[in-house]
């Protein structure tokens, strides 16, 4: 600020002394509250980002032109007829493959930076419609949501903002007459996609019609997001637009890993990478992170002779994101057959049983659960130790107003073998907690505390702590719990949780 | 009272609002409707279940402020709206505008005074539409843009708030774009939920243009961003201050890095005398960046910025160096040199000269880092603020200063002297010269260090206007020798006084270790400088040792058993010799020190070592030689001392009971010496007597045992109270590196490390990458090398050489983000805590984390709290009860250290985090 005054003309020197009081009466109004809840804690979540962050765990196909060119960036000069799927793409057979994973949706690249679109648009010739190939003609969003559907899982679509082979990027018409277009066309291919994915990659070198030349333009304004997501949510009412899109925040690395603390929240201007993995607990918007990792040891796009990660590095992955409050979006890319390869497929299926076996058994719900303090019951609600255990997200625990702390214990009758627990808020009353410690006692008088070294500070959505404290062999070593004490050491306002498992 | 502001203008010939700015003042009907607005989708203020209260009032807040001797607002109308705790954190006041404008894709501005008794920060929310014909199905209120203010807003005083914005558009007219139709204001972007109460907000003066600067503000030494955020930017920040042509020359101030702004003026003076020509330093990582200097000539709370036309400072303008700014309108800087570029961050500042006349006294000084802005306070163009651009900026005092400066000093239980213990009575020294001071506690008592005030008015309170009076410093009492002498800096010895405030307290005994009697020697070989040792007569006629009592000058005896020949003729003497002999009294502690090819015996107790005076063996204030040890062949050694050893000579030390109080003299001329078994006292290590002969405490030998990460070794360690890791034999591989590389040392025959050290900046681990991370070589010293082995995700293994998994140390919480170069004096630091060790590794005074980013992973700063659970490799696994191998490691109390590369312990380093009685600090 410049330490300069502005003279309004020759406005006089008001006349000091006593302030006068404000004609401007405050009125008195408050909403009603018959089911006693606790005050939200803002920022808070909309409606459609409850719903995508519920999704939790989902894949990523990055599928197209760069299947067959080799390249994880094409430039956008690629032949039509080059994309040449030896056989009829099977989304349906992506979904069945990562649902055996245990995810619950998946994103389908359906135009990456080369600009080739994997459906008929009206916007371009560069798309299958010219591949002259009649398994390349397969139209993959329309078969990738018709396929999650029938099986029950969320979908959505990886649309590149960036357009290496289109003629008018980085003109001012490129957003409304190519961009905005092809995001209404794919939201006419099911109007409950969950996720629209905007790679936050923006200009560099490129075919650009035939300018080969280098075009960089302001990610800030170019693509007109506001209104992107406007028109988007008007078709697709739950559509979460990520990345560059507002609605979600990428995790800051592609690692497969968040900060163990993790706010949902973040200042929509930061561009920190470091702050993206942890959040802003002040910050004024609620931004969840998901993170973007490859279950394959070759690039996003598939390559020959790839490997896949172990069961137990994704899992360890899944513990790092899904269980600190992030969602995971892990991408298995399909081969040139348009299948995913046989040995992610097995990969998958070890890792649904390895998640199965690891947290299938909730042992919570066979425990006794006591609090020290329970949220006095309003007219519909109550908030119960037991609505921990109850297995329904929309009952929670609560204290009352004006306690921040609170401790939770689970009692068995027999001592029980446990590696894992789980929290999670209520999100739509904000994040709150702060600060936490699990320990548990053997002989019921002498505590000890779990997790390691790991910081056991934010929730959220769910948070996950292997006890004993390590995510890449987290199964190792298990406890003899005859009872497991959750104290909630610090939070913003008084804590809530609507499930605690035990595994 | 603080001083009242006056008009400066920042530049020359500009005006202040562009042609197409866009004003709501409220007195007037310059808008269309107001109502309150809340982001908030399932807010009661959207369902209806709340109506809110928002009203344009008449101006109850029109008084005039005392700083800037104005009203802010003396206008007629104000907006009021009542912040709704219900409401959520983007609650506000929407406006709706009487004619839309366009969003473009330039920068705008919003302007917005505010006066609210809550100090939060404020946003500005744009409501729109798109205007082509296929958007018509949009109503105008879908939020287009949401520009914050950088920092809180002060409470309870009209704040001039200017926040920016921009937004896709077409450029030219008639192409259709975005128009804004109304805009929200939310006061208080802040979760209300713990308010009891709402409160009314005021709001006033709204502007639309393309100005970034505030119309005025009343702060002082303002900056354009919250003082106290943290470094944005990890890759971009200031890394240190200085001045060189003052009177210390050069004087370098190194920032903690951590932040944008520092407020230095209550611990860093720079010096210089009116007339010195000066050229302001700066330390930056980053590049394509400027420097802008400062000094508050008229100390009135601000930096004014006027430029001539040629770029040269105007008249009564306080900057005085600048390296590129196109305010003149074109490129230049503050010598009115024409410029080109602008990445001159890695070039000198502008010198400049300080006025003949410049009076004596502390004046502001500041020093800014930014991007082709010479405002004071920072850049707030939008996309190119400060915070954004890796700029900031640091405050100092700047003292002109005459020729000494006068010293005194205070202090209960003691006093502080000069070197030559002189008090300090009207005393003055040459100002900005290191100057040596020397502690004099009262009998009983000792010190813990001083403080030290240098500047002026030090006798009253630091800070009583708008610049602190003095600096302080302390100083421990561990930075001063052993005569309790300190030299202070020269840069302390600055300002027209310079007040030393000893702090003496009581002398609390030393803890008494009690060691253990230890094995006999059996040859001189196995003598040790750094030991103590019991020396006692073979014949019982008692232990050599130093008793005041009997004899303070000469060397006495106690625990004796065998009287000899006769009864001892002292009484006193008698009795003191028959005392029982106190292993842990250091009147009965010796060294036996070879140094420099000679023999010298040394008591702890007397501090004095021995040498024969006449017949007698006593004590000498001098470093006298013995003239030898010899070894008799059955266990028990001989002294002697004085006129050359030989069989026949007469100076070999023997006891002589029965004299009075010289128990230790030569009796005849033939060999009666005594023949005396040494014992090694085992818990004692000093190297007092070799210090005092003038030799060098030797590092310790290097420990190979500790080699080998296994858990017995470990589990030895846990128990002893620490473990270490010495890290060896820093190499670098092709591009596998942290930074430079130079071997850190190589092991010698006998152990001890050759040109060991600590490594430097420029040092290197060995980073291997493999599959899914990376590896931290370890080198060992003997076969077998250990490696510690990161995973992509950050977690760390610690392996052998087989690769066989040993440990996994699971990965810390993620702390910002640091660059992966530039580590030094890295230090592992392993704890013990209930049921596991923890392992930090400590550089630069910061704890690292492990979990890599982008290509190369490895350490980063952070809470550097890792630790290790189990062993993978079954080799190790402890039986049934322990099948992982270490599993719990209960450990005694903790005695933390830290060790640096050589296994030496170290005291903590530097700045960054750090356990202080096993708790984290920030430092």
């Amino acid at each position: 600020m410049s330490h300069k005054i502005l003279l309004w003309g020759l406005a006089a020197l008001a006349a000091s002394g006593m302030k006068a009081q404000s004609e401007f009466t405050l009125i008195n109004e408050a909403p009603a509250n018959p089911d006693n809840e606790p005050v939200a804690v803002q920022p808070v979540p909309t409606e459609r980002q409850i719903l995508w962050n519920e999704t939790e765990f989902y894949g990523f196909f990055h599928y197209g032109m760069n299947t067959f060119t080799g390249q994880e960036w094409g430039y956008g000069n690629e032949k039509e007829s080059t994309y040449a799927p030896t056989q009829m793409p099977n989304p349906e057979q992506w979904l069945t493959a990562i649902k055996a994973a245990g995810m619950k949706g998946g994103i389908a690249v359906v135009k990456h930076h080369d600009g080739f679109c994997l459906w008929p648009t009206s916007t371009t010739t560069h798309s299958i419609a010219n591949c002259g190939n009649t398994n390349g003609q397969a139209n993959i969003p329309e078969l990738f949501g018709k396929a999650a559907q029938k099986l029950g899982m969320k979908y959505g679509f990886y649309i590149s903002p960036w357009d290496r082979n289109s003629g008018l990027y980085g003109e001012d018409n490129y957003v409304t007459d190519v961009f905005l277009k092809q995001c209404e066309e794919l939201a006419k291919y099911g109007d409950d996609q969950f996720e629209m994915w905007f790679d936050g990659a923006n200009g560099g070198d490129g075919y650009y019609g035939g300018k080969s030349k280098t075009i960089n333009i302001d990610a800030s304004y170019y693509y007109d997001v506001p209104n992107l997501r406007d028109r988007v949510h008007r078709i697709c009412k739950n559509c979460v637009m990520w990345g560059v899109g507002g609605e979600a925040r990428w995790i800051g690395n592609e690692q497969g890993y968040a900060g163990e603390t993790n706010w949902a929240m973040l200042d929509k201007s930061t561009s920190s990478n470091a702050i993206r993995q942890t959040g802003q607990e002040e910050g004024w918007q609620w931004n969840p992170g998901e993170s973007d990792a490859k279950a394959t040891t070759g690039g996003w796009f598939w390559h020959n002779g790839e490997g896949v990660l172990s069961a137990e590095r994704l899992f360890q992955m899944y513990l790092e994101t899904v269980g600190r409050n992030a969602t995971l979006i892990l991408n298995c890319p399909p081969d040139k057959t348009g299948h995913l390869p046989a040995a992610t497929v097995n990969r998958l299926a070890e890792l649904g049983e390895m998640m199965q076996t690891r947290l299938g058994n909730d042992l919570a719900k066979k425990a006794q659960v006591t609090v020290s303090e329970e949220r006095t019951a309003g007219g519909a609600r109550t908030y119960a130790a037991t609505n921990l255990t109850d297995g329904e997200k929309d009952t929670y625990w609560a204290t009352n107003d004006g306690t921040n702390t609170a401790t939770i214990e689970f009692t068995w009758d027999e001592p029980q073998d446990i590696r894992y627990i789980m929290l999670q808020e209520p999100i739509r009353l904000g994040q709150r907690i702060e600060k936490f410690k699990v320990e548990y006692t053997t002989d019921g008088s002498s505590w000890k505390k779990l997790g390691g070294a790991v910081q056991t500070t934010t929730v959220g959505y769910k948070r996950i702590l292997p006890l004993n404290g390590s995510t890449s062999n987290s199964y190792s070593k298990s406890y003899s719990a005859k009872a497991v004490r959750v104290t909630i050491e610090s939070s913003r306002s008084c804590p809530a949780l609507h499930t605690i498992s035990i595994y | 009272m603080k001083k009242i502001f006056s008009i400066v203008s920042a530049f020359v010939l500009f005006a202040t609002l562009s042609a197409q700015a866009q004003t709501i003042t409220f007195d007037t009907d310059d808008y269309k409707a107001v109502g309150v607005y809340d982001a908030w989708e399932g807010s009661p203020f959207r369902t209806g279940e709340l109506k809110g209260n928002a009203a344009v009032v008449n101006n109850h807040l029109n008084q005039v402020d005392e700083v800037l001797g104005a009203a802010p607002d003396p206008s007629a109308k104000i907006l009021a709206v009542q912040r709704s705790r219900f409401g959520g954190n983007l609650f506000g006041v929407r406006i709706d505008l009487k004619e839309p404008f366009r969003l473009t894709k330039n920068n705008r501005y919003a302007h917005v005074m505010i006066n609210k008794p809550v100090e939060s920060r404020v946003m500005v929310i744009g409501l729109g539409k798109r205007t082509e014909e296929a958007w018509s199905w949009q109503d105008g209120t879908a939020e287009q843009f949401w520009a914050i203010s950088a920092g809180p807003v002060a409470a309870n005083k009209w704040v001039d708030v200017v926040v920016g914005f921009n937004g896709f558009s077409y450029a030219d007219t008639g192409k259709g774009g975005i128009d804004i139709y109304s805009l929200v204001i939310v006061p208080d972007v802040r979760s209300a939920h713990a308010d009891a109460a709402d409160f009314a907000c005021y709001i006033d003066e709204i502007v639309i243009d393309d100005s970034n600067e505030t119309r005025f503000s009343t702060e002082t030494y303002a900056v354009s961003f919250d003082k106290s955020v943290g470094n944005q930017r990890s890759d971009r920040f200031m890394t240190s201050v200085g001045l060189t042509g003052g009177t210390i020359s050069p004087q370098t101030k190194t920032l903690t890095k951590d932040h944008h702004y520092y407020d230095l003026t209550t611990t860093t003076i720079f010096s210089a005398k009116p007339g010195d020509t000066l050229t302001p330093t700066y330390g930056y990582n980053g590049n394509w960046m400027n420097t802008d200097t400062y000094i508050d000539f008229g100390n009135d709370g601000k930096f004014s910025f006027g430029v001539n036309a040629d770029g040269t400072p105007g008249e009564g303008s306080d900057i005085v160096s600048y390296q590129y700014s196109d305010a003149t309108g074109s490129f230049r800087n503050s010598l009115g040199e024409n410029v080109s570029g602008g990445n001159l961050i890695g070039s000198a500042s502008p010198s400049f000269t300080l006025p003949a006349e410049m009076a004596t006294g502390l004046y502001r000084m500041r020093y800014k880092v930014d991007w082709n802005c010479i405002d004071p306070a920072g850049n707030t163009a939008s996309g190119n603020e400060i915070l954004h651009n890796g700029g900031g900026i640091v405050d100092v005092l700047l003292d002109i200063h005459g020729d000494e400066v006068k010293v005194s000093q205070g202090a209960l239980n003691g006093e502080v002297l000069d070197a030559e213990g002189n008090h300090f009575d009207n005393y003055t020294t040459a100002y900005g010269q290191p100057f040596t001071i020397k502690m004099d506690p009262a009998p009983g008592f000792t010190f813990s260090g001083v403080i030290v005030k240098s500047g002026y008015n030090v006798d009253g309170e630091q800070i009583t206007g708008l610049n602190p009076n003095y600096i302080i410093n302390e100083f421990p009492a561990k930075k001063f020798d052993s005569e309790g002498c300190l030299t202070l800096p020269a840069d302390v010895m600055v300002g027209g006084e310079v007040y030393i405030e000893g702090l003496f307290m009581e002398k609390k005994d030393e803890p008494v270790v009690d060691p253990t009697m230890g094995k006999e020697l059996t040859s001189l070989a196995e003598l040790d400088n750094g030991k103590v040792y019991a020396i006692h007569s073979s014949n019982d006629e008692g232990y050599l040792c130093y008793n005041e009592d009997v004899n303070g000058s000469y060397l006495s005896i106690v625990g004796v058993k065998n009287d000899g020949s006769g009864a001892v003729a002292d009484a006193a003497a008698k009795e003191a010799y028959h005392a029982e002999y106190e292993k842990s009294s250091p009147s009965g502690q010796w060294q036996i020190v070879l140094f420099e090819d000679n023999y010298y015996l040394y008591n702890l107790g007397a501090k004095q070592f021995v040498t024969r005076e006449n017949r007698d063996y006593l004590f000498s204030e001098d470093t006298p030689a013995l003239d030898g040890i010899r070894e008799n062949g059955d266990g028990t050694f001989s002294f002697h001392a004085g006129g050359g050893m030989s069989d026949n000579s007469t100076y070999w030390a023997c006891i002589v009971t029965n004299e009075a109080r010289t128990a230790v003299r030569n009796w005849t001329w033939n060999d009666h010496g005594s023949t005396f078994v040494i014992n090694e006292l085992e818990g004692l290590t000093t190297y007092e007597a070799l210090v005092k002969l003038g030799g060098e405490e030797p590092k310790p030998q290097y420990d190979t045992t500790t080699k080998y990460f296994n858990a017995d070794q470990l589990r030895a360690e846990a128990a002893a109270g620490y473990a270490r890791i010495g890290i060896l034999g820093v190499t670098r591989t092709g591009n596998n590196y942290i930074t430079g590389a130079t071997p850190l040392g190589t092991v010698s025959e006998d152990n001890t490390l050759e040109g060991a050290r600590a490594p430097e900046a420029s040092e290197v681990l060995e980073v291997i990458p493999t599959e899914g991370g990376y590896l931290l070589r370890l080198e060992s010293l003997e076969e077998g090398e250990g490696y510690l082995s990161c995973a992509a995700g950050g977690n760390f293994s610690l392996v052998d050489a087989e690769n066989a998994n040993v440990w996994e140390i699971a990965g810390p919480e993620d702390e910002n983000y640091g660059s992966i170069s530039g580590f030094d004096d890295l230090y592992v630091d392993i704890e013990k805590e209930v049921n596991e060790l923890m392992v930090r590794f400590i550089s630069n005074g910061q704890y690292m984390n492990g979990q890599g980013n982008g290509s190369i992973g490895g350490l980063r700063p952070g809470t550097g709290a890792w630790s290790f659970n189990y062993i993978y490799n079954a080799n190790y696994a402890g039986g049934e009860d322990d099948p992982v191998g270490i599993g719990t490691v209960l450990a005694p109390e903790a005695t933390r250290g830290i060790f640096s590369l050589q296994g030496i312990r170290v005291p903590g380093n530097g700045r960054g985090i750090r356990i202080v009685d096993g708790k984290k600090v920030l430092k």
